[in-house]
């Protein structure tokens, strides 16, 4: 995702305000007073070539507005501000959280399903007398958990990983093989 | 969602836009396009009924910009993100002061132009440029709003830049999100 630069987002802005202004200055002010000139051919005179040079201001002006929106990063900006609320806006937060190394594997619905499974699997409550059987079970508990984290599609930032879990399934014989150390 | 303090976002947003779009359309378009006129005295008429049309919308819209500026800045005055902020906010109100000054020269100046002649009509070449049948104290009047209205031009387009930029410090501000918390 492309983080907007102050030009971009400055000129986006300037843009806006100059289609916004400029119109309203001509639907308002403009075409009204033309109505005080005697001759009907000059009123139509004057108003194309108003509106005509105000459009090529005002092409420069939506050109930044646009570009700054789709290229200049002020559309994804706004996106994900208003999270949640699109689709898109929901992806890019997703990207974010697993470019930020908080992805869904680790998001709290997964951490703390795994995280609890874990435990029972190490003998807090039903130890696995067969180390082999509890780290093939540790191993299917954790993609049951990173699939129910996907599902949730976690929860932003303040949903960080279960590092208890994590650091109690590092300490597993076989954690390195599955990833978990 | 601060339901208030969104509104007088938005409004302040809208009402540097009307300014800034409004002065730049009038400078562009209309006053280079009164020369398709022939008559002198209705390029003038035209001229002085525009711009004084559009000085209550510019007003208003100016008005409201700084009514929503200065009691949200009265709460947070910038020192809540980082000196460089507080810096900003304070040009901020520097030239909001001088786009007051600047922006109410203009309207009175525009009103003295338009009262040299019956119904504004002043004649003149171009709606920057005085004809030779031009008063010498109408086509004064007429230089000092050019100036004037291009002061005002360039000080709401640094307003509109400000306020992108501190609006972008903002969000970006851990700090400010968690006094923002209390906004009404």
């Amino acid at each position: 995702m492309g983080k907007p630069s102050r030009a971009a987002k400055v000129a986006h802005y300037l843009g806006l305000s100059t289609w916004f202004g400029g119109t309203l200055f001509g639907q308002v002010s403009l075409n009204p007073a033309v109505s005080s000139i005697g001759d009907e051919e000059e009123r139509g005179r004057v108003l194309n070539e108003a509106w005509a040079r105000f459009q090529a201001a005002n092409l420069p002006a939506m050109l930044s507005t646009l570009l700054g929106w789709r290229l200049g990063g002020v559309r994804d900006d706004s996106e994900l501000r208003a999270q949640g609320l699109t689709r898109q806006g929901h992806l890019a937060r997703r990207r974010r959280l697993q470019h930020d190394g908080l992805g869904p594997a680790w998001g709290e619905h997964g951490g703390q399903l795994s995280g609890r499974s874990h435990a029972r699997s190490l003998g807090h409550q039903t130890l696995a007398p067969d180390p082999a059987r509890g780290c093939a079970r540790l191993a299917a508990l954790a993609l049951h958990g990173r699939r129910i984290a996907c599902a949730a599609g976690g929860h932003g930032r303040r949903l960080g990983p279960d590092r208890g879990s994590r650091a109690q399934a590092a300490r597993l014989p076989l954690a390195p093989a599955l990833g978990l150390a | 969602m601060r339901t208030l303090s969104t509104a007088a976002w938005v409004t302040h947003n809208l009402g540097l836009a009307a300014c800034f779009g409004g002065l730049l359309c009038g400078k562009t378009a209309l006053n280079p396009s009164l020369s398709a006129i022939d008559s002198e005295a209705d390029r003038g008429k035209v001229l002085n009924t525009t711009w004084n049309r559009y000085n209550v919308i510019n007003v208003a819209s100016f008005a409201t910009a700084a009514a929503t500026w200065f009691p949200g800045r009265l709460g947070l005055s910038g020192k809540e993100i980082d000196r460089q902020t507080r810096n900003l906010v304070l040009a901020k109100d520097v030239l909001f002061g001088v786009g007051a000054l600047t922006g109410l020269a203009s309207v009175i100046q525009g009103r003295a132009l338009a009262g040299q002649a019956p119904e504004g009509a002043v004649p003149i070449e171009s709606g920057t440029t005085p004809a030779a049948t031009t008063p010498e104290k109408a086509a004064s009047l007429l230089r000092s709003v050019n100036q004037l209205g291009n002061l005002d031009i360039l000080v709401t387009g640094g307003i509109v830049g400000m306020t992108t930029i501190l609006s972008m410090k903002a969000t970006k501000s851990a700090r400010f999100g968690a006094v923002s918390r209390l906004l009404p």
